[in-house]
């Protein structure tokens, strides 16, 4: 169906009136119906062209299916165009179907992109802003968008920190660590609201936009000190109900698992040494030749197997993904529905998360003054996990040894505790999967409307409000499991109960309720050459945020997953309510000449409720320019034929920081410290943290130097950035407030860090016979840097001190391994009295003596890089996409499980094997000990012996699709069907031994450094089809 | 009508404009008490005494970390899982430092205990209520307070006392330490205001409030260790006089002190009461005490953390009831009663507190029903015995008589009375006495926390760990170990508490 402008546009239609009546002559040439389809090179039909008589304002726009009809005379020009897209003009000239495709707009320039509270030409930004549309976004498959967004926008950093199902544990920091008391993470503005990416249908985002400098975030002021990351997410179009159906089936696995030895006899052989060399004289404390020699020679390897722990709890899983959506629209009324379901076990047994999802949006326009829309999200997840978590899991997992499996192998169904009785594993992850569990509900719900009115000519109110309520139940379950010994009699004793932190259920309700509003006016006028546009606008925001926690201890079985099931003898409950809110006008103002010298103010004055009556309020203003060099007269057509566009831009501005605890300024007494008298708490009461009157708002300046460079008319573009990030007055509990005046150290505003780094992207297309091609590339390089700190605090292996980065390594030196008793005597005491064997520590101060005092800072903290390549080929109905993210310089500290052998009498790597013994002098690696052995100890020694290069690169994804032609769809009703094949994490080039390098951030906010066993990320084989009727 | 529907649309916005002004900017606390609504009633003024026992009662202090830190420090016990946490080895084998993890968490657990206890103080008197019970909870919460400092003067010397409620910390982010001989001026007025205002008794025979005879016994173990043995000798002679009226009196069977179902016991003076099976808050009602003493591996799911030293089971006398209830030398392993030899770490462990932790205890013995001694009447006894020999220039019949009560109650066991241990009989020299009550002393109050802060009054630190025969043997032990280093992260916030103790 054709819907032309001139009949919902009453002004249009009375000038198309007039025009005709004042020029009669027109209608002596002759009139055509001419209908046709545009499409994109691809063949997907384009919906919402754009096709105008040349010289005429009426025109009308393509339907979904890429449809449109026009009434012109022969001698008329068409005018196709669409944001995004090349225009195109294409002369009648008695043709009565005219079908066309538009190739994409090599001028970037002309898009427009989202900012706050707006939106703005591309060509005419004068701040930091990075954007990318959904369609790029959706070529990797995830259940949470956040994940997606890695890698394409330059400045902001995404770290996915595992790949467990429901629990990617994803990092976004803008332009490095801002600050390390109050929150480092980028405010989300969600269709204008503060909202949620993760709980979003990643099918239902049209397009994210990233505000990094104190220019473009000033706006929000408030909360944008990290960056402002906004989401919009996809109207509908005008045009008939286009219903489509998106499948995708994702064959799942670890991404990488480490190589560990399960052959009993090897393990057996390794762990005696270890035993030896640990000093252990008990012959009971050794596998004896017996019991080897039972494995070596076994006939029945159920009752000795080679048990691989790995395989048991590391699964390949199909993870399934179906989206199903309506949209269209009619009489200035437009809507897009999307309903999601994702189903995604994970990896490790005894984790699962299913996602489900809708997505509702709808606009309609009253009348030419008025129009109004609301959009809805509705997401339910269901996330179940083993109740201490992956990690706990995972390390469970390798200090098992392969001499078990974990159930009995006498088919009683019992579950193994080791096979001998000097064992001492930790936890059977299978018992614990299949019976410890957390179940995580989910109801998330974010709803807002927003109401348009033209007041005047150049003139708009626009007043938005939404509501955000979320709720999370918690069960969690500790029941009661025995475990035995693998060969145990039927009538044996359990050897040990499975630890699962306690017993009982724990059951936890939270729930958040966000209310928020905003309204505010426009005024965009040009005066000539003058082109103003003026913004200012009023918003208001509160949260309360309420949990309740209830608990009983005795259950009479495992199943009962509810309190009631439970005694009421042993029980206990807790509640507490926080509040917050916020209020704030923000206003901007841009003014440009001749679009040649651009000119942005944005100011924001905000108050908190966190902040002390005096300082709650404060004011954050920026102000930023560009000049488009290239359009001046002295540049010069013939170098503007090469370089088409050049544009200088410098912003500075203010933000502001106050994501903190919520009542930092007043003083609280706690009644959380119940005293028991015989049978009865008693309620006891005191303050718990000293408050500090005189706390006020974090802040942040940000300094930006840009240029934004075209070439070849935008065959290639490219865009730089400069910044220099300052936060100070950071919110941070005092360092300098002694334990013995009796209270938790307050708040403070104390505390400088600096952030300074650049940010680079590269666009390149070019069209090569059939063949369109399109290169990204993106490199963003941060320097973080402590200012003022005050005394430097060194905390487990960082130190933070003024001049390094935020939370630097902090070490011994590994300089190799004692290889004689002659070298142990010449060299500086070591902390463990060294033998042969030992790891060998540097003596940096020179005192003879190796101690915490010969600890060095140690680069790699923070990636001295990140970049990413993507590049697009369309051939025909194919369509082919690389995506490359890589990260350069950062280090990991890794301990434990997995790197450290025979932890709690666990597996290890098979580079073990080649460990230091007497008769193997020249090893690659140091003496094995069994746990706190001295052996163990030295090895385990904070040292940089286990820092491990984190740098890598990996093909994040690939993807070749099929469109399948048309012709042969429309005789089923079809107009389009694509599909697809894509993998995910496929290829990994990384130094760092046997798991994967990509892993989460420290949560202190420095140096990585902990436990070896991250759960893995995935990599994912996927096949899907989208069908469109 | 369009028109009309403008006019209507711009009227509707502006009301739903209008009540984002509703937002009110300032937000009170709602689940925890604002201070605008505290100390105006009796009820706040007693939770404000309650507060104070949430840290007491506590897993970073009488629940494990303090009591740990000082059976660790005694020579009467050891580390059997050398896989434990290494600051316990350290303070065990005497090689911590000042970033000790343990001396931390007691230090700023007693000092928030201190905070708690001085806002009580400082809150109460505006209260409007009986003056009595007024002046007995401030007379409560300058007891605690003065426990608190009992313990960080006794560990760690020369401290910084805070007297009153900080409410400005620029008045003494900078302070010095006071010395210690100060610090105990201040325990003693504490302990004499709380002695002159607490009743003495309480409801239902609670022990876990102190009593007036609670504040008298804490004084008597302040002036011995002050060597104010006259002092010493009258006020835990008080005690004993008064030991009627405070329902004081030593239990018949020495094995029914270690049975946590039993509830208050008379000869409890002054405990700190756990209940089982509920989990406090920051740490608070959270004790560890039975698993770090129980076996590992063993039915009783224990740790074998904390073990008595090597010698020490041989130093008790096989005739002595008391070593059978000290001393754990077999336990059920799978149903299958074991001896020590064969356990996972084979040590014989001590049976006072993991054997029966109470019915609402964990599998393990965590979170027990425990209560946990601060003082009970036995040692006001060996106190008076040891005070009067010390300050006499020899045993009186009434010191022989205080100890051998306590003796004769050792001779009880339920299978018919002992003839062991015999009564002292008069005519010993002061020497001689003063080894039978240290002696006494040792075996009668073996692991309970007491012997650091004995061998350190009695200037036997060094030599306890390095004489020939100890039961645990240090050979790094010296002189200045009698004090614990303040610790560094303290000092890093102010370096006035500089110079660090000798030593360190």
């Amino acid at each position: 169906m054709i819907t032309p402008i001139t009949k919902t546009v009453g002004k249009g239609l009375l000038l198309f009136s007039l025009m005709s009546m004042t020029a009669p002559n027109v209608f002596a040439q002759s009139q055509l119906k001419i209908t046709g389809k545009v499409t994109s090179p691809a063949g997907e039909p384009l919906a919402g062209v754009t096709v105008q008589i040349k010289g005429a304002k009426n025109g009308t726009v393509t339907d979904v299916s890429g449809n449109y009809q026009i009434i012109a005379k022969d001698i008329d020009v068409l005018i196709f165009s669409l944001v995004g897209r090349e225009k195109a003009e294409i002369a009648v000239d008695k043709k009565d179907h005219i079908n066309l495709v538009l190739q994409e707009s090599s001028s970037l320039m002309d898009e427009v992109v989202v900012v706050g509270y707006g939106t703005q030409k591309k060509s005419n930004l004068t701040g930091a802003v990075a954007a990318v549309d959904g369609k790029t976004l959706n070529k990797r498959i995830a259940t949470n968008p956040t994940q997606l967004l890695q890698g394409r926008m330059p400045g902001l950093r995404v770290t996915q920190g595992s790949g467990e199902a429901g629990n990617e544990n994803v990092n976004l920091q803008v332009r490095g660590l801002g600050s390390y008391g109050a929150s480092s993470a980028p405010l989300v503005i969600v269709d204008g609201i503060p909202g949620s990416l993760e709980n979003l249908n990643p099918q239902a985002i049209e397009n994210i936009t990233v505000l990094k400098d104190a220019a473009s975030a000033a706006i929000y002021g408030a909360r944008a000190a990290n960056g402002v990351i906004l989401v919009t997410t996809k109207q509908g179009k005008s045009g008939k109900a286009q219903l489509s159906y998106d499948y995708n089936v994702g064959i799942t696995k670890a991404s990488a698992l480490p190589d560990l030895v399960y052959n009993s006899v090897d393990y057996m052989s390794l762990y005696n040494q270890a035993a030896k060399n640990s000093g252990i004289t008990n012959a009971n404390s050794f596998f004896s030749q017996e019991m080897i020699d039972a494995y070596k020679n076994a006939t029945d390897k159920t009752l000795y197997p080679d048990f691989n722990w790995l395989d048991a709890v590391f699964k390949t899983v199909p993870v399934q993904t179906h989206n199903l959506s309506l949209s269209g629209g009619a009489n200035g009324t437009n809507y897009n529905v999307i309903l999601g379901y994702v189903d995604q076990p994970d990896i490790m047994i005894g984790t699962s998360f299913k996602k489900y999802n809708l997505q509702l949006n709808l606009n309609s326009k009253i009348n030419d003054r008025i129009s109004f829309g609301s959009s809805i999200t509705l997401n339910y997840g269901d996330r179940k996990y083993p109740r201490n978590g992956a990690e706990d899991q995972f390390l469970s997992t390798i200090s098992q040894s392969p001499l078990y499996g974990p159930v009995l192998p006498d088919g009683s169904g019992r579950y193994t505790s080791r096979a001998y009785p000097f064992q001492s594993p930790n936890k059977n992850p299978v018992a614990v999967a299949e019976n410890a569990f957390t179940r995580l509900n989910n109801y998330f719900m974010q709803g807002n409307i927003f109401v348009n009115i033209k007041l005047l000519d150049g003139l708009e109110w626009k007043t938005s409000g939404g509501l955000t309520y979320g709720f999370t139940k918690n069960y969690t379950n500790k029941p009661v499991i025995n475990q035995y010994m693998w060969q145990a009699k039927p009538d044996a004793l359990p050897a040990r109960q499975l630890d699962v932190g306690g017993q009982g259920l724990e059951v936890t309700d939270d729930n958040n309720v966000y209310p928020v509003g905003y309204t505010q006016l426009t005024y965009d006028k040009s005066f000539g050459d003058h082109n103003l546009k003026v913004l200012a606008g009023t918003q208001t925001e509160y949260n309360k945020a309420q949990k309740l926690f209830g608990s009983r201890l005795q259950f009479p079985n495992k199943d009962l997953l509810e309190l009631d099931g439970g005694g009421a003898g042993q029980q206990s409950n807790s509640g507490i309510t926080n509040e917050w809110s916020l209020r704030s006008y923000y206003g901007r103002l841009n003014y440009d000449y001749k679009g040649k010298y651009l000119l942005e103010g944005n100011a924001r004055y905000d108050a908190s409720s966190r902040f002390p009556e005096n300082r709650k309020w404060a004011f954050f203003p920026s102000v930023s320019a560009g000049w488009k060099i290239s359009d001046e007269a002295f540049f010069g057509e013939q170098l503007k034929e090469t370089v088409n566009e050049v544009k200088l831009r410098a912003s500075i501005g203010t933000l502001g920081n106050q994501n903190i605890g919520n009542y930092p300024y007043q003083t609280v007494y706690s009644s959380a410290f119940a005293y028991p008298f015989e049978e009865n708490l008693q309620q006891g009461a005191r303050q718990v943290a000293m408050a500090n009157e005189q706390i006020k708002w974090e802040s942040t300046r940000v300094l930006d130097f840009g240029f934004d460079l075209g070439f070849w008319n935008n065959k290639l573009t490219a865009s730089f950035d400069w910044y220099n990030k300052v936060t100070s007055d950071i919110l941070s509990s005092s360092t300098a407030f002694p334990s013995y005046i009796g209270l938790t150290a307050p708040t403070v505003n104390y505390g400088t860090l600096r952030n300074r780094g650049i940010e680079l992207g590269l666009q390149y297309r070019e069209k090569i016979g059939e063949v369109s091609l399109t290169l990204n590339g993106n490199i963003q390089a941060n320097r973080n840097k402590v200012i003022k700190y005050g005394a430097e605090r060194i905390s487990g292996n960082t130190i933070t001190r003024e001049g390094l980065p935020y939370g630097s390594f902090y070490l011994l030196e590994s300089v190799g391994i004692f290889r004689s008793k002659e070298e142990v005597a010449n060299s500086p005491k070591q902390q463990v009295p060294a033998q042969p064997g030992y790891l060998k520590f540097a003596d940096v101060d020179g005192d003879n003596m190796v101690d915490n005092n010969d600890r060095v800072v140690v680069p790699g903290a923070f990636p001295d890089f990140d970049y990413s390549f993507n590049a697009t080929a369309v051939w025909k109905n194919f369509d082919f996409t690389a995506f490359f993210f890589g990260s350069q310089g950062q280090k990991i500290f890794v301990s434990e499980w997995g790197i450290v052998p025979f932890r709690q009498g666990g597996t290890f790597t098979r580079e073990w094997m080649d460990a230091w013994t007497p008769e193997n002098p020249n090893a690659s690696l140091p003496i094995v000990g069994l746990d706190n052995s001295p052996a163990a100890n030295n090895v385990r020694t904070a040292s940089t012996f286990f820092l491990k290069d984190g740098s890598f690169l990996r093909l994040k994804n690939i993807q070749i699709g099929y469109s399948l032609p048309q012709s042969t769809l429309s005789k089923a009703g079809i107009s389009g069907l694509r599909v697809y094949f894509a993998a995910d994490n496929l290829l990994t080039f990384s130094k760092f031994p046997g798991l994967d390098p990509e892993r989460g951030v420290s949560s202190s906010g420095g140096a990585t450094s902990g436990r070896y066993v991250t759960h893995p990320q995935n990599k994912v084989f996927a096949f899907g089809a989208n069908i469109t009727f | 009508m369009k028109k009309i529907t403008l006019y209507r649309m711009i009227l509707t916005t502006l009301c739903f404009t209008s009540l984002f002004s509703c937002t009110k900017l300032n937000e009170e606390p709602v689940s925890i008490l604002d201070p605008k609504q505290y100390f105006k009633t009796e009820a706040d003024a007693e939770a404000s005494v309650m507060g104070i026992y949430g840290l007491l009662a506590n897993a970073d202090f009488y629940g494990r970390r303090l009591t740990m830190v000082l059976q660790l420090l005694g020579d009467d016990i050891d580390i059997a899982d050398i896989g434990t946490q290494s600051s316990r080895i350290q303070l065990n084998s005497f090689t911590h430092d000042a970033s000790n993890q343990d001396l931390l968490a007691v230090w700023k657990t007693a000092y928030l205990g201190i905070g708690a206890a001085n806002a009580a103080i400082d809150g109460i008197p505006a209260v409007t209520m009986n003056e009595a019970k007024k002046s007995a909870l401030i007379a409560e919460a300058r007891l605690l307070r003065a426990l608190y400092y009992y313990h960080l003067v006794q560990l760690f010397g020369d401290i910084p006392y805070i007297s009153e409620f900080v409410s400005d910390p620029s008045k003494v982010i900078a302070i010095s330490k006071t010395p210690a001989a100060k610090v105990y001026d201040n325990i003693i007025a504490d302990c004499e205001y709380a002695i002159a205002n607490l009743p003495n008794t309480y409801a239902n025979n609670n022990k876990a409030r102190p009593s007036k005879g609670a504040a008298q016994t804490l004084l008597a173990s302040v002036y011995m260790v002050l060597k104010k043995w006259d002092d010493a000798a009258k006020m835990a002679e008080a005690v004993i006089n008064d030991a009627n009226k405070y329902q004081y009196a030593l239990v018949k069977d020495y094995n029914s002190l270690w049975d946590a179902d039993l509830g208050f016991q008379t000869e409890h003076v002054w405990v700190v009461d756990f209940l089982g099976g509920i989990t406090g808050e920051n740490a608070s009602n959270q004790d560890y005490t039975a698993p770090m003493t129980g076996v590992r591996d063993a039915d009783m799911l224990g740790w074998s953390v904390i073990v008595p030293s090597n010698g020490v089971y041989a130093s008790f006398s096989d005739q002595d009831y008391r070593k059978k209830i000290s001393f754990l030398t077999e336990t059920p392993v799978k149903g299958v009663m074991t001896p020590y030899q064969k356990w996972k770490w084979p040590r014989i462990h001590t049976a006072k507190w993991c054997l029966h932790p109470g019915a609402n205890a964990g599998a393990d013995g965590s979170d027990s029903d425990i209560k946990h001694v601060i003082f009970r009447y036995a040692e006001v006894l060996l106190m008076a015995a040891e005070a009067i020999n010390e300050s006499k220039g020899g045993p009186t019949e009434k010191a022989y008589s205080y100890i051998n009560a306590v003796r004769a109650r050792a001779r009880y066991t339920p299978a018919g009375v002992q003839n062991f241990p015999a009564d002292l009989t008069v005519g010993m020299t002061q020497a001689d006495f003063r080894k039978a009550v240290q002696e006494e002393r040792r075996v009668e109050l073996a692991f309970e926390w007491k012997r650091w802060y004995d061998i350190k009054r009695w200037g036997q630190v060094v030599e306890a760990f390095t004489r020939q025969g100890a039961y645990e043997s240090q050979p790094k032990v010296k002189d200045f170990h009698a004090l614990m280093p303040i610790p560094q992260d303290e000092i890093a916030r102010n370096n006035n508490l500089l110079p660090q103790n000798p030593g360190y």
